[in-house]
């Protein structure tokens, strides 16, 4: 049985492969403004890496913001769902997903199978999104690479009060032009998203294992915000699982789950 | 009743009459929109004619005033519902921005700045005197003040403390007793004991109907629509010590024996949810959408519950006195809930949701209830520890520009669908393993 998932979100596609419950290959590209088709050329990638032929896929599931956008998916399944079942299947003693993602963030609790108890979410603004950082790079003309290896060396975090993406771009401004050194900038933009983060994660309640998910929690730096705002310690993902593609991962799950062969 | 506002409510009740009586077996919708016209009826009448009319707000239970031949009741609340319900949600908008341009807060409740605004459009006849509670938050303290600053008319405030105890009823007994030699002054009339027995009398026995319509609605599937259990807070409030109180519960009752007698069912129920909060007065058909669209379903709210509490000892004028504070104190939207801890408030929501079988809790946040959202941690917690899934979101109870109905639609489906309808299908599937 070989399932794929393919995670339509608001910056990056993502596309698993699940083959005999084991994940054969994965992709990851930007998003653009025709989802179809950029679904399709990550589907394919990802098939290429698993070395897996179109035809022998039995299932596609979509989900993320575009998934009804993905035509060759066999039925849409919502981000929650996914990514629920994406964290139990890499790891069932995960009781907490938290999801940032380029354009929300969710807190899940999950039970052992991965099904929602509860979740928040973080869907209204960008405060506390992948978005708000790009926001910030933007500003400081760094790329999200350069402004982690920054924030690592610095002494302090400089104090960020707003996160309103607006405000806290003028925040950012005035905090270079008194002076204050670059890295405890973003180490304070650092505190200030996990701080939201963390406090979306006590609505559901933190249990652990705490996954972090997504783009943003490749960024060793954020994650140790987020061990510090949460007060848990953070599940580390193996170095051959990519925490981007946990809710396509979970769609892939359902799909391999069904009843097709 | 002049004015464009009346004249819709006036126009459209006989319409929806009309429309009810197509469904033979819809006693409790038709029971309810015909007892609202003819108080309708009475209460132009009484305008008409100039009797002298009391001013009261939302959380006092009128029957001592029922005590007095020919003074007629006037919730200054009823407006936001009446327009909500059967006559132009835009009316409702219109009050509420008159108020909110007079400068009450915008973040007071909807109901009461609705009040307000009514108010100062003239929508009620000039009242003899206002009676007021001052429990349990900002926005009645503010709708009391106003309906007395605003009608230059005496007004009596009712203090209920903080507690819930036999020195509080006694105290708020004691407050009614009060009442009653400044009800006499103003309005010109005396107080008949006999008269107010009779509203207790009445009172009681549409507890009772009450009570054994909640009972029917404990029975899993739902037999019958979910909104109706909104319209409980319609008659305590409108209803309760009058024949058509009693006539209205008598057919929600009859409507509930009927409908599970032919075991009928007009939605497939998925799952239950005890809705503890307010009702959806913007959109009453949303009810039906979460039937017919989610298979949810609503078999109790957070203000239906009380009627079993709220009986009256008619054996002599004191027991009567103690027995409508007790009222008061226990029943009536809000003061029960948010006049004290939130122990109480999470207690009385356990019970419920084992009573009726609920699958979940729906937490509708009203946005200006601060007592409510004061206690959302709490009530989470409890939630979470008992292993019942949770839905909080906020909206506006009657102001629909607040929250679309496309983003509760949105919240209700994800919550249902992907929470709440596989964790069941997970446990029956267990249950037959």
């Amino acid at each position: 049985m070989i399932g794929a998932g393919i995670d339509i979100g608001s910056t990056a596609c993502k596309a698993v492969i699940l083959q005999e419950n084991r994940i054969a290959g994965y992709a990851i590209g930007p998003s653009t403004t025709n989802p179809a088709k950029t679904a399709k050329d990550i589907f394919l990638q990802a098939l290429q890496t698993a070395g897996v032929a179109e035809d022998e896929v039995n299932y596609v599931v979509g989900t993320g913001y575009g998934r009804a956008l993905v035509p060759f998916a066999n039925e849409n399944v919502s981000e929650l769902t996914c990514h629920g079942r994406g964290a139990a299947f890499v790891n069932p003693q995960a009781h907490t997903v938290l999801d940032i993602g380029g354009q929300d963030t969710k807190a899940i609790r999950i039970d052992s199978e991965g099904f929602l108890e509860d979740y928040a979410m973080n869907d209204k603004c960008a405060a506390g999104t992948g978005r708000f950082l790009e926001a910030m790079a933007r500003t400081m003309e760094l790329s999200l690479d350069q402004m982690d290896k920054k924030s690592t060396g610095a002494a302090r975090a400089a104090v960020i009060t707003s996160m309103c993406s607006v405000f806290a771009e003028s925040e950012v401004i005035n905090l270079i032009n008194d002076g204050v050194e670059i890295g405890e900038i973003i180490k304070g933009l650092y505190n200030a998203m996990a701080g939201r983060v963390a406090s979306l994660a006590r609505r559901v309640g933190i249990e652990p294992d705490v996954m972090v998910t997504g783009g943003v929690a490749k960024s060793p730096s954020i994650l140790a915000a987020l061990a510090e705002k949460t007060g848990a310690e953070l599940w580390k993902f193996p170095d051959d699982l990519d925490p981007q593609i946990i809710g396509a991962l979970g769609a892939a799950v359902i799909a391999a789950e069904q009843d097709v062969a | 009743m002049k004015m464009e506002e009346w004249r819709v409510l006036v126009e459209s009740t006989p319409d929806l009459i009309q429309t009810l009586e197509g469904d033979e077996h819809s006693h409790g919708m038709r029971g309810l929109a015909r007892a609202i016209w003819e108080d309708l009826g009475n209460y132009a009448r009484s305008w008409e004619c100039g009797e002298p009319f009391v001013w009261y707000n939302l959380g006092f239970n009128p029957e001592i005033i029922l005590g007095f031949e020919g003074v007629e009741r006037n919730c200054i609340e009823s407006q936001a519902v009446l327009q909500n319900l059967l006559g132009d949600i835009e009316y409702t908008h219109g009050f509420i921005d008159r108020a909110e341009a007079a400068g009450v807060p915008p973040d007071c409740c909807s109901a009461d700045k609705a009040a307000v605004g009514a108010i100062m459009r003239g929508m009620y006849p000039e009242p003899a005197c206002c009676v007021g509670i001052n429990t349990p938050c900002d926005s009645q303290v503010m709708s009391t003040q106003a309906m007395a600053e605003l009608s230059g008319r005496p007004l009596f405030v009712i203090d209920v403390p903080y507690y819930d105890d036999e020195r509080t009823i006694r105290h708020v007994a004691m407050q009614l007793f009060e009442l009653i030699p400044f009800l006499q002054k103003h309005t010109g009339r005396r107080l008949e004991w006999d008269r107010l027995k009779r509203a207790c009398e009445l009172s009681n026995r549409a507890v009772e109907k009450i009570w054994e319509w909640l009972d029917f609605r404990r029975a899993a599937p739902l037999t019958q629509s979910s909104k109706l259990v909104a319209f409980t807070l319609v008659h305590q409030v409108q209803f309760c010590g009058t024949q058509l109180g009693v006539d209205v519960a008598e057919a929600l009752a009859r409507e509930a024996r009927e409908r599970s007698e032919r075991k009928e069912r007009f939605f497939e129920e998925r799952v239950r949810a005890v809705w503890y909060q307010d009702p959806v007065w913007t959109d009453m058909q949303i009810y039906d959408w979460m039937e017919h669209e989610l298979g949810l379903t609503v078999p109790v709210d957070v203000f239906g519950f009380y009627a079993n509490e709220g009986l009256i000892d008619t054996s002599s004028e004191e027991s009567m006195l103690y027995g409508l504070a007790r009222k008061l104190v226990m029943c009536q939207p809000m003061s029960r809930q948010f006049r004290g801890n939130i122990e109480a408030y999470i207690a009385d929501f356990m019970h419920m949701h084992q009573a009726f079988q609920a699958d979940c809790a729906i937490f509708a946040g009203h946005l200006a209830c601060k007592h409510a959202w004061g206690g959302i941690g709490l009530f989470r917690e409890a939630c979470r520890k008992a292993g019942i899934p949770l839905l909080v979101f906020e909206f506006d109870m009657f102001d629909a520009r607040i929250t679309p109905r496309e983003t509760l639609q949105t919240e209700l489906a994800r919550f249902v669908n992907e929470v709440v309808w596989p964790r069941k299908q997970r446990k029956q599937r267990e249950a037959t393993a």
